[in-house]
């Protein structure tokens, strides 16, 4: 495994993908790990050096370079970056199927593909379940489209299909006119989805970020909007009606220009948004959008983790090489971590065993932490100190 | 020719002399401050007075030394760097201790995650064992498994009792130090259930301790000076759960008193509210959000053409906002005076600006560095804490094109107190200021 990245986890599996943007390797990683496997190995050795990689991964396949955010249900999905094809892969009590370490996922007949009609997909999300199909929210980096497409469950290949898509620039232009978007394009962070096991109530939470019609990746994003849909209009509906949108401008409000992550709680009343620019953590009422507060985080601040209690927040820091964590709701400052790795970009938390897992990068390893944020262990070995990856 | 190039010789030679009688300024040292305090120092152990600015950055684990005095950081014995006191991975409440000497030798310092005090000295000890801004002492919190928050500190008798908030259980602890060494006094730890989240806390002189809200409409108030025993508090509804706090004696035309300057948990408005009353006097609705306050003492200056007594707010868009305190037959009123934004190019020149303080005051003038004083007639300053900042592009030509919204930067700022214009540590609008150089005598740290 190089370069560690996007992580999720689903009953007691943590699975973990690597982002290869080194091009000196011609391919990515997807990992299964037992939690429970985890566990034990933890309790036998403490010692904190690498847990045994056969007593712990159960799944290992090679996927195409630049994977963006895992999605996990009963499939594992996530599109790659670097073909624009999206990936689902069946899940099985071991981890998922097409475990073969030397061959791409493209290879293994159990597996779909589907090419995008877009560039960079990055965050998605299921946003609904059902007997026979799912349906999954793909968004990119590089625009404001999202596609609906379908998962069959009953088939074993070919499975995705895309059943429709709506460009987020479209709603931005009917709630706040045309002009809000003049030369402006829009492009989707991030996608939370709230209330999930609720099928009326779940809400899909768009990140969008403006930019520059004339597009420059070096220039910095000059607004942030938070968009909201009930995903069950974003199913059935072929427009979803302005009345059915909610919109906060965030750069209006609360001058905030660049924005990570977010997190909504399940009552819709508060957001958690990590912003980059200024690089803060906000906390929004989404109710009363004069009420809100924020505290600074620490350098390259990438991404952010709620724990299921929504009790605490966790936010890797990439540049700075550290952790931190604050207390919910009140946005405490709780812990903080010295030196355990460089390049932590996500974390994935266990809340059954009351630990976190933290993608370090550049270290080539996933770290163990505990809520408290000591360290417990890593899994996969450690890059040395004169490279990255490994 | 040669005549020529013994000219750009000579230019090239003044210029570099009269450059070595000043030294830059250490930018980026104190980019992500995350708080200050303003404390008496005599920062090189020479026995001198100086005001010093310390600031902390919660992930850098150190605290650094800005000598307001001088208008330098204070260096390390090497001195190309400044100077950096090692503290916790999360240390970010600085305070100084109430009802002391201008030279009491330390001041704190608190990190939630170790929940632990840190106690620094900002003066040497008289018998020379310890020196300014050495290794600070740790004193671990008697409650280890909760996270403290804020605080605020009071000499009384041989002890410093420092009040410490838990919001998240809902309690404030006393803590007691050793007045002249710091070390706790773990047998005299106190905790005192407190309202719902009992969060800022400031102490006045005579030893009372005002205690915001952010869980309910209350503020607290709690008599240190009574005894030993645990204190009875009383709580006031001032129709807003409370955040920042600014606790102050002033005398707005009705004699002495207590006042508290109150920002919202999550809200816009600002509450003055008087002690003796116990009552709010007046609400103002900051139409932004604000972000740090000065409550300025009864020897401020003057702002605005001319008035005396003010508040100033800074919004999350880095707008300074002058608000005055006007009495009233039934009372006192806010009122808008000014606002100015700080981000502008003649101020400090910046796209984004988030100031999560401001601290204030009389800084302490020493004839011997042979400065002249910026501002008249006391040396009364004011100094804008800040957490994040962008500079502006440096190609505007098209808003569309390249570099759009500026690097980070470090902006500190300051300004003269009550003024309308502002600069950033470092930089100085006027002629830079000939005083005597000292840098030989800096090793001796």
């Amino acid at each position: 495994m190089h370069y560690p990245f996007s992580m999720a986890i689903s009953d007691n599996t943590l699975v973990v993908s690597s982002q290869a943007s080194d091009h000196k390797y011609g391919f990515g990683r997807l990992v299964a790990i037992d939690l429970n496997a985890v566990d034990q190995a933890l309790a036998k050795d403490q010692s904190k050096a690498a847990l045994p990689f056969n007593e712990i991964v159960t799944s290992n396949t090679r996927i195409a370079r630049d994977a963006g955010l895992i999605a996990i249900d009963g499939q594992i999905v996530f599109g790659s970056r670097e073909n624009n094809n999206l990936y689902a892969v069946p899940r099985d009590q071991n981890g998922f199927l097409c475990n073969d370490s030397e061959k791409k996922l493209e290879s293994c007949p159990e597996a779909s593909v589907l090419a995008l009609a877009a560039s960079d997909p990055y965050a998605l999300e299921f946003i609904s379940q059902g007997e026979s199909e799912n349906k999954i929210l793909v968004t990119y980096l590089s625009s404001d489209r999202l596609d609906i497409v379908n998962l069959d469950k009953n088939k074993k290949n070919n499975a995705l299909k895309p059943v429709k898509h709506f460009f987020a620039a479209d709603w931005v232009r009917e709630k706040l006119g045309e002009k809000a978007l003049k030369d402006k394009r829009l492009i989707t962070r991030k996608i939370f989805l709230a209330n999930k096991a609720d099928k009326d109530k779940a809400k899909v939470y768009f990140l969008f970020e403006k930019y520059s019609d004339k597009s420059s990746f070096i220039e910095h994003s000059k607004g942030v909007f938070i968009i909201a849909v009930l995903a069950s209009q974003l199913i059935s509906e072929k427009q979803v009606p302005a009345s059915s949108i909610e919109l906060w401008d965030l750069s209006e409000q609360y001058n905030i220009k660049g924005a990570q992550d977010l997190y909504v709680n399940d009552e819709g009343s508060l957001a958690y948004v990590l912003a980059r620019l200024p690089e803060s953590i906000f906390k929004i009422d989404l109710h009363d959008q004069k009420r809100f507060e924020s505290q600074p985080v620490c350098l390259g601040a990438s991404s952010l983790a709620v724990t299921a209690a929504q009790d605490r927040l966790f936010i890797p820091c990439y540049q700075d090489n550290k952790v931190i964590s604050f207390k919910l709701p009140s946005l405490r400052l709780d812990n903080a971590t010295g030196y355990y790795g460089r390049g932590p970009a996500f974390i994935a938390i266990d809340d059954n065993h009351k630990r976190i897992f933290v993608s370090y990068n550049n270290d080539n390893k996933v770290g163990i932490l505990n809520f408290n944020l000591d360290y417990l262990g890593h899994i996969f070995n450690q890059a040395s100190s004169h490279s990255t990856g490994s | 020719m040669r005549r020529q190039s013994f000219i750009i010789f000579s230019l090239g030679f003044f210029i570099l002399a009269s450059c070595a009688e000043e030294s830059p300024f250490l930018t980026g040292y104190i980019k992500r401050a995350s708080d200050a305090v303003m404390t008496p120092c005599d920062p090189y152990n020479k026995g001198s007075l100086h005001t010093c600015l310390v600031f902390s950055s919660a992930f850098n684990q150190n605290l650094i030394v800005y000598d307001a005095t001088a208008e330098e950081l204070v260096l390390a014995p090497i001195p190309f760097f400044p100077l950096k006191i090692k503290v916790g991975p999360a240390t970010n409440d600085l305070v100084t201790v109430k009802n002391v000497n201008e030279d009491f030798p330390y001041f704190l310092a608190l990190d939630p995650a170790e929940a632990a005090i840190y106690i620094i000295r900002a003066f040497p000890s008289s018998d020379k064992k310890h020196r300014s801004f050495e290794m600070p002492l740790r004193e671990n919190l008697v409650q280890r498994d909760k996270k403290p928050f804020k605080m605020a500190a009071w000499a009384h008798d041989e002890d410093v009792i420092v009040v410490v908030t838990y919001p998240g259980e809902g309690e404030i602890e006393l803590v007691f130090l050793d007045k002249i060494t710091g070390k706790i006094k773990k047998d005299k730890s106190q905790v005192i259930k407190i309202g719902s989240k009992p969060s800022h806390v400031e102490i006045n002189k005579e030893g009372i301790a005002v205690i915001s809200d952010e869980g309910s409409n209350n503020i607290h108030e709690i008599n240190l000076a009574d005894s030993n025993n645990p204190k009875a508090s009383s709580s006031y509804d001032i129709g807003m759960p409370s955040d920042k706090i600014s606790l102050r004696e002033r005398d707005f035309g009705q004699g002495m008193k207590s006042y508290v300057a109150i920002l919202p948990a999550m809200g816009t408005e600002l509450k003055l509210f008087r002690l003796s009353d116990k009552k709010v006097l007046d609400t103002y609705n900051l139409n932004s959000h604000p972000q740090a306050l000065y409550f300025p003492d009864q020897n401020s200056e003057p702002c605005c053409d001319g008035e005396k007594n003010w508040i100033a707010l800074v919004d999350n868009k880095g707008k300074l906002n002058y608000i005055a305190i006007k009495p009233e037959a039934d009372g006192l009123r806010l009122k808008e005076l000014k606002n100015f934004d700080l981000t502008s190019e003649k101020n400090l020149s910046l796209s984004q600006l988030t100031v999560i303080k401001i601290l204030g005051g009389q800084v302490i003038f020493d004839p011997s560095l042979k400065q002249e004083k910026r501002c008249l007639p006391n040396n009364r300053k004011m100094f804008f804490i800040s957490s994040f900042a962008q500079e502006k592009p440096y190609f505007r030509y098209d808003e569309n094109l390249l570099s759009g919204n500026g690097h980070e930067v470090e902006a500190q700022g300051q300004s003269c107190e009550g003024q309308s214009s502002a600069f950033r540590f470092g930089t100085v609008s006027a002629e830079p200021i000939p005083r005597k150089n000292e840098r030989h005598d800096r090793n001796e740290r």
